[in-house]
């Protein structure tokens, strides 16, 4: 059997304070590769704590978790920076992309961090600038750029380092419906060549486009459904 | 990742931020540049009396008042406040054989008239060697000669200023022309070069004449500034010594168990107590100049952590993107290096522009000190990394997750 790409066991998150807040009870939960799976439910149901932990900007409180077969749960920080670098690709409602880079360097930022040299960093940001149609739009920043040619930036940027999995929070929420179409059907070019994705969304028209949908409420996994998905595009 | 990658992301910040990096820069430059001044100014003073006491040769002793134990000399010789030489001090030393002169220097006060036209200035009585030690440059006419000297011709020297006060209504040099000082009159043989405000006063404001014929201005018990002494040669000077210490303290009526109120010191003597002093004086300037370098470290760490708050997601950013606490805490550390160093660059530059300027203009020599521009070029990128330190950890110490979510 291949190595699952995420494997949660019985992740459990509490946040401290005065009254602790239990954000993840017992979530178990396996990924396979090439897998596109879309994580649903309303807000404050725990998809964005899960989302964290996921991609490794958050330790759970107990559990563990492996990534593509390493425990990551318990890393130090530079070595969970170290698992985000190599092994997760990420793209955010946001954006968040660098304002005063072009959109060649901010997809070439990763792989500053990965220690890839400046002129091969370089040729691996055009080509995954070339990948999501935007091969003519290299040295344009961000304020140049339409939301839709901004969330491509930010896929190229999630895919320069070649990582085991997407993960996206929201992908399409700040776009509107036809642009969040070709978001979508991106994701699902990109999952026919092999790429894992994690999806949070709470738009059921994103989530259909998954061939597997994940609801949480209250902190749990109440339902793990595959399906047929539907094929974004017009 | 490499050390040209952090320096193209810390110079990419701080030019977008072209004001703020500016302003902040000008901290370290105005720090930076007092130093560089602070020590090329007093190097310079320092270089200026040593050559000045060269001047005088080999084989000189220098009297000068004051009791050595609880009295320090600042400065140049003569400046000390306590008066216990008199004119007949120097007289009685002349009797000491082997010695080829005595040279009492004193200054007065006085007013100098030509017709009714009545001008304060300072008179300086001195000998034609120590006048050529002294590098005074002429405008016209010439200096007095030995005979002059030797027998108290009445011939005086003018300063710039004097001689133009004095002859308001000529426009050809004075030469030639009477002055008269406390009644007695004196013959201009010759007018100084303008020289601009010196470190101990200007000349331009000076009169000057031979020792001899200062010496009729004043009453046998007149006080003095100091003595010089001039031997052969250097060997005689212990001997020497001993004999001028003989006879002031007997003329002084010195008991045997009591101190000098005279202090006798041989050339090298002097330049090690003014080379003491004056490093002394340029390191207390330096040290006041040094704390402007500190006020300006504390405006980097300021600025740096406005821009560490400012920049909380594109710090979130990076995070996600895989940078290891050490990566954001080089890239900040990087950029506050860069704003002090290029500030310590711009002030080490102005600073040495600025001592040369001054050093020409009140003519002392420009002394080019490796050790204070390496020093201020060494302690700028210290200043930088050490107020860059705090805002720097501050960044790198930041949650991913929060500073995604910053707005």
């Amino acid at each position: 059997m291949t190595v699952p790409v995420i494997a949660l066991e019985a992740i459990n998150k509490i946040y401290g304070g005065a009254v602790p807040y239990h954000a993840l009870r017992d979530v178990s939960l396996v990924v396979a590769p090439g897998e596109m799976v879309a994580i649903v439910g309303a807000s404050g149901t725990g998809k964005s704590t899960l989302m964290n932990v996921i991609g490794c900007l958050d330790r759970p409180t107990s559990g563990a978790y492996f990534l593509s077969g390493e425990r990551v749960s318990t890393l130090g920080d530079d070595e969970l920076a170290r698992a985000r670098n190599r092994q997760i690709g990420f793209v955010f409602q946001s954006f968040q992309l660098l304002a005063r880079y072009s959109a060649l360097k901010n997809v070439a930022l990763p792989l500053i961090y990965a220690g890839v040299g400046a002129k091969e960093g370089e040729a691996r940001a055009r080509a995954a600038l070339e990948r999501v149609g935007l091969g003519d739009r290299l040295h344009n920043r961000p304020n140049e750029l339409s939301g839709g040619q901004k969330q491509r930036v930010a896929i190229a940027r999630a895919v320069v380092n070649r990582p085991s999995l997407i993960l996206a929070d929201e992908p399409t929420g700040a776009l509107d419906t036809r642009t969040g179409e070709e978001i979508m059907a991106l994701f699902q070019d990109l999952n026919r060549q092999g790429v894992t994705m994690v999806i949070v969304t709470h738009e059921p028209d994103v989530a259909a486009c998954c061939g597997r949908q994940i609801r949480m409420q209250d902190g749990r996994v109440i339902e793990d459904v595959r399906l047929v998905p539907r094929q974004a595009g017009l | 990742m490499r050390f040209s990658k952090y320096f193209g992301m810390a110079f990419e910040a701080l030019v977008l931020n072209k004001v703020r990096s500016a302003l902040t820069m000008l901290g370290m430059i105005i720090g930076v540049f007092s130093v560089i001044v602070m020590i090329g100014m007093g190097q310079g003073s320092q270089a200026y009396i040593t050559e000045q006491v060269r001047g005088l040769g080999a084989g000189v002793l220098i009297v000068t008042p004051g009791n050595p134990k609880t009295q320090k000399s600042f400065g140049p010789p003569g400046t000390t406040t306590a008066m216990t030489l008199t004119l007949n001090d120097a007289r009685a030393l002349e009797s000491i054989p082997g010695i080829s002169y005595v040279s009492p220097n004193a200054f007065i006060q006085a007013v100098l008239k030509v017709d009714k036209n009545a001008v304060g200035g300072m008179v300086l009585g001195t000998s034609p060697s120590l006048a050529v030690a002294r590098g005074f440059k002429l405008r016209s006419g010439r200096f007095f000669n030995d005979q002059e000297a030797r027998t108290g011709a009445r011939v005086i020297v003018l300063g710039r200023k004097l001689a133009q006060d004095l002859f308001v209504n000529t426009l050809r040099e004075p030469l030639g022309d009477k002055v008269r000082i406390e009644g007695q009159r004196f013959r201009v043989i010759g007018v100084l070069e303008e020289q601009g405000g010196g470190l101990f006063g200007s000349t331009d404001e000076q009169a000057i004449m031979p020792t001899r014929t200062f010496q009729s201005l004043l009453k046998g018990g007149e006080r003095i500034n100091s003595i010089f002494i001039k031997s052969g040669s250097d060997e005689l000077l212990p001997v020497l010594q001993n004999q001028v210490s003989t006879i002031l303290r007997q003329r002084h009526a010195i008991r045997p168990d009591e101190d000098s109120d005279f202090k006798i010191q041989t050339q090298s003597e002097l330049l090690s107590t003014i080379g003491v002093v004056t490093s002394a004086f340029t390191i207390l300037l330096a040290g006041i100049a040094a704390i402007s370098l500190l006020v300006g470290g504390i405006g980097i760490m300021n600025i740096m952590l406005v821009s560490v708050t400012e920049r909380t997601r594109e710090i979130g950013i990076r995070k996600a993107l895989g940078a290891r606490h050490r990566d954001i805490l080089a890239q900040f550390l990087l950029e506050s290096a860069t704003i002090s160093l290029a500030g310590g660059t711009l002030g080490i530059l102005l600073g040495l522009l600025a001592t040369f300027s001054v050093a020409r203009l009140v003519q002392l020599p420009f002394v080019f000190s490796s050790l204070a521009v390496c020093g201020a070029f060494v302690f700028s990128a210290a200043v930088g990394v050490f107020f860059g330190a705090y805002p720097a950890n501050q960044a790198a110490r930041l949650d991913p997750v929060d500073a995604l979510r910053y707005e």
